[in-house]
């Protein structure tokens, strides 16, 4: 089977700023490859470099080192008019133009293709529906842009991008303003883009989860200032991204790929059982300071509590129940649980 | 928010054709009607001023044909029709100057008045009228000859003056512009300039002899009587230049529109295409300046009023359409200038605050909501 070639590729790259003496490298040999259909999410702490490598593959500010190739072609030695027709961006600025429908803002990203008037001819039109179709924005059309809300304005600039009939599409925290739901879908939109259109997606990200979830495969900026790639689940096994994102104040979960927070409070609460209520009943204890286990292990335990969800045989009052020290408690709700126990701890002390 | 379920009943919205299509009866209508008002406009500046001409016999002697009295044909060809191409010359250049700047800045505050290019334009006409009579009376002594001398050099070199005066102010804005990403700061700072020229302008003229500085306060006043045949041709072919410019900068500033880094992404030479469109605005501006004054607050209204009127952001209609209103609005402030069946004439300056002041009020007062371009 041929390999699939790629559609950006870079070698060696090597970016940063130059400064009035020498130059401040962000991000060095970097050598990693998207091909058509995929989508890659890049991820890095805040500041590590994930816009000035958008900027630098954009070709708005010069690589220090290295080359990018693009569609087969080194970036360097493109047209301003090939580039615009290779790679498309959706940037993080607000685009607000009163009086501009959201078909008219489309059909913008037709400048690298029309004349020297911007006359749209049928075929223009065309790329405009198509574009406007496959980001379920159709019905936007006739809409001000100013009257869309942030989900459905970031899917306009999706099809405006798509407009430009790019074969790599660069997205800088396209998910950053929107609410769950909105950010899911509009994941998914661009994940189902690069499958059925073949197109190449990078976009920029913090949503570690949605990253996870979602992505072909990920860029991960590590703190040793280069670039790794890989299936999210690869650089989950081979702990690079427990590597690059874990603190002192944040540990990652490689089991179930979740962030929590690193808290050493030597107080230990045992859960016995498997029914749903007993896994959201150690996400509460969890989230009020308590490491939970299974066993008594008591080993540098400042204190211990047995927690567990009544079952309906027992016939007592109260959903979920406590026993610390012989003495045991009933709570009708989590909420209550979790009360009880920030007041246990405001006596301790 | 739509499922993915929802996919292929999006196929069958008929929202997409409507986008297509939204606004393009509205173009027309609006386009035809502009035509008629301009030639009306025309027609009626033709006919009232301190003397009232009859409207047939405005046609008659626009036909070429023989009017009632041989008095009528003088006053309609050599006083009238001069006034009405350069009030006409005026509003299309100040509404394309205008629109090029509040496309180039993204500001719907931008004109030619807000970033000093007026008060750069004013200085190089003082320059001319106070100071060159200044220096040739001083090369040769005899009044005469050097007032002769001046006379010649006002004429063009007045122009000169202004748009050189309107173009270094208005390639300062734009290193300000490119240094500065803030566009309130530049506006800002456009104003600040602006004082700053004013006040050597004041200089200038506290030390000029009253002779001079009366003539240069009345040019502040703005008028659209200056403008003789001879000099119609300089004028028009400056708007000429300056309203090709535009025409076929329309696909660039519809770019610019979405702001400097994607107009850059869809190919744009951003850079070129500032300092091409800023150019033709300073020609524009400089050209008014010259030949009918600081007029204010049209560069700035004009833009908007066709926004208004054709309910676009599209520059392939905003050129065409800010060209013919401002036609048409500066007519109307001639024709108000003029206080029909008076003998009194007010400065044009007046008249263009009147109607233009109200609407950079209604202008910033929009403002609240978002940007307003």
């Amino acid at each position: 089977m041929a390999m699939p070639s790629p559609v950006l590729s870079l070698s060696s790259l090597e970016i940063g700023y130059r400064a009035r003496r020498g130059r401040r490298v962000v991000l060095s040999d970097m050598s990693v490859q998207l091909d058509r259909g995929e989508f890659a999410c890049l991820l890095g702490p805040n500041g590590a470099g994930k816009s000035t490598l958008l900027r630098t593959l954009s070709r708005v500010q010069p690589a220090l080192a290295g080359d990018v190739s693009l569609d087969g072609d080194n970036l360097r030695a493109l047209t301003s008019g090939d580039l615009a027709r290779r790679l498309a961006v959706v940037l993080t600025e607000r685009v607000q133009i009163a009086n501009l429908s959201a078909y008219e803002l489309v059909g913008l990203g037709r400048f690298p293709h029309t004349g020297y008037f911007g006359r749209l001819g049928p075929q223009d039109h065309e790329r405009i529906e198509w574009a406007m179709e496959a980001t379920q924005s159709g019905h936007l059309a006739r809409r001000d842009v100013t009257e869309l809300s942030d989900g459905e304005r970031q899917r306009v600039m999706i099809a405006r991008a798509l407009a430009q009939e790019p074969k790599v599409l660069l997205l800088d925290e396209p998910t950053a303003f929107l609410d769950l739901p909105s950010r899911v879908e509009l994941t998914a939109l661009l994940r189902r883009l690069a499958a059925e259109r073949g197109l190449a997606i990078l976009m920029t990200t913090h949503d570690l989860d949605l990253a996870l979830r979602t992505a072909d495969v990920l860029w991960l900026i590590t703190d040793d200032g280069t670039l790794e790639s890989g299936a999210p689940e690869d650089l989950v096994l081979n702990g690079l991204l427990e590597h690059a994102f874990s603190s002192d104040e944040v540990v990652f979960d490689r089991a179930t790929g979740h962030f929590t927070p690193n808290r050493h409070t030597g107080r230990r609460a045992v859960v016995v059982g498997d029914s749903l209520e007993h896994h959201w009943l150690r996400e509460a204890l969890v989230r009020s300071g308590f490491d939970v286990s299974r066993n008594e292990d008591s080993e540098g335990v400042a204190e211990i509590i047995h927690c567990g969800v009544t079952s309906e045989s027992e016939g007592r009052a109260g959903r979920w129940w406590a026993v610390q020290q012989g003495e045991r408690n009933s709570f009708a709700s989590l909420a209550d649980l979790t009360r009880w126990l920030s007041r246990q701890r405001q006596t301790l002390r | 928010m739509t499922s993915s379920a929802g996919t292929a009943s999006h196929r069958q919205e008929p929202g997409i054709e409507g986008g297509r299509s939204r606004g393009r009866t509205r173009t027309l209508v609006a386009f035809s009607l502009l035509i008629l008002l301009f030639l009306l406009a025309v027609l009626v500046s033709l006919s009232w001023s301190s003397v009232r001409l009859p409207l047939d016999e405005v046609a008659r002697v626009l036909l070429g044909l023989q009017a009632e009295r041989d008095a009528w044909t003088t006053i309609i060809l050599d006083v009238r029709l001069p006034r009405v191409i350069t009030a006409t010359l005026v509003g299309i250049a100040l509404g394309l100057a205008g629109l090029q700047m509040q496309a180039v800045f993204r500001n719907p505050l931008a004109s030619p008045y807000t970033l000093g290019v007026v008060s750069g334009a004013s200085l190089g006409a003082a320059l001319i009228i106070i100071v060159l009579p200044g220096l040739t009376v001083g090369l040769y002594r005899d009044t005469a000859t050097a007032s002769a001398i001046a006379q010649a050099v006002s004429g063009v070199g007045l122009v000169v003056g202004a748009s050189l005066g309107a173009g270094a102010v208005l390639l300062a804005m734009l290193v300000v512009a490119s240094i500065v990403r803030d566009m309130v700061i530049v506006l800002l700072l456009g104003v600040v300039l602006s004082a700053l020229i004013g006040a050597l302008v004041t200089v200038l003229v506290f030390f000029a002899d009253p002779d001079q500085t009366r003539l240069f306060v009345e040019w502040g006043f703005g008028s659209f009587h200056r403008v003789r045949w001879d000099d119609a041709t300089l004028f028009v072919f400056a708007v000429g230049i300056g309203g090709a410019v535009a025409a076929l900068s329309m696909k660039q500033l519809n770019a610019l529109l979405m702001g400097e880094n994607y107009a850059r992404s869809m190919g744009l030479n951003v850079r070129r295409a500032r300092t091409l469109t800023l150019t033709s605005a300073s020609i524009l501006a400089g050209a008014v300046v010259a030949f009918a004054g600081p007029i204010a607050f049209l560069g700035i209204a004009i833009p908007h009023i066709t926004r208004g009127i054709f309910g676009s952001a599209d520059h392939r209609i905003l050129v065409p359409g800010s060209a013919l209103t401002g036609a048409s609005v500066a007519l109307g402030c001639g024709l108000l200038a003029e206080m029909p069946h008076s003998n009194l004439t007010l400065p044009v300056n007046a008249a263009t605050a009147i109607v233009g002041g109200p609407i950079a009020f209604w202008v910033l007062l929009r403002m609240r909501r978002g940007w307003g371009l």
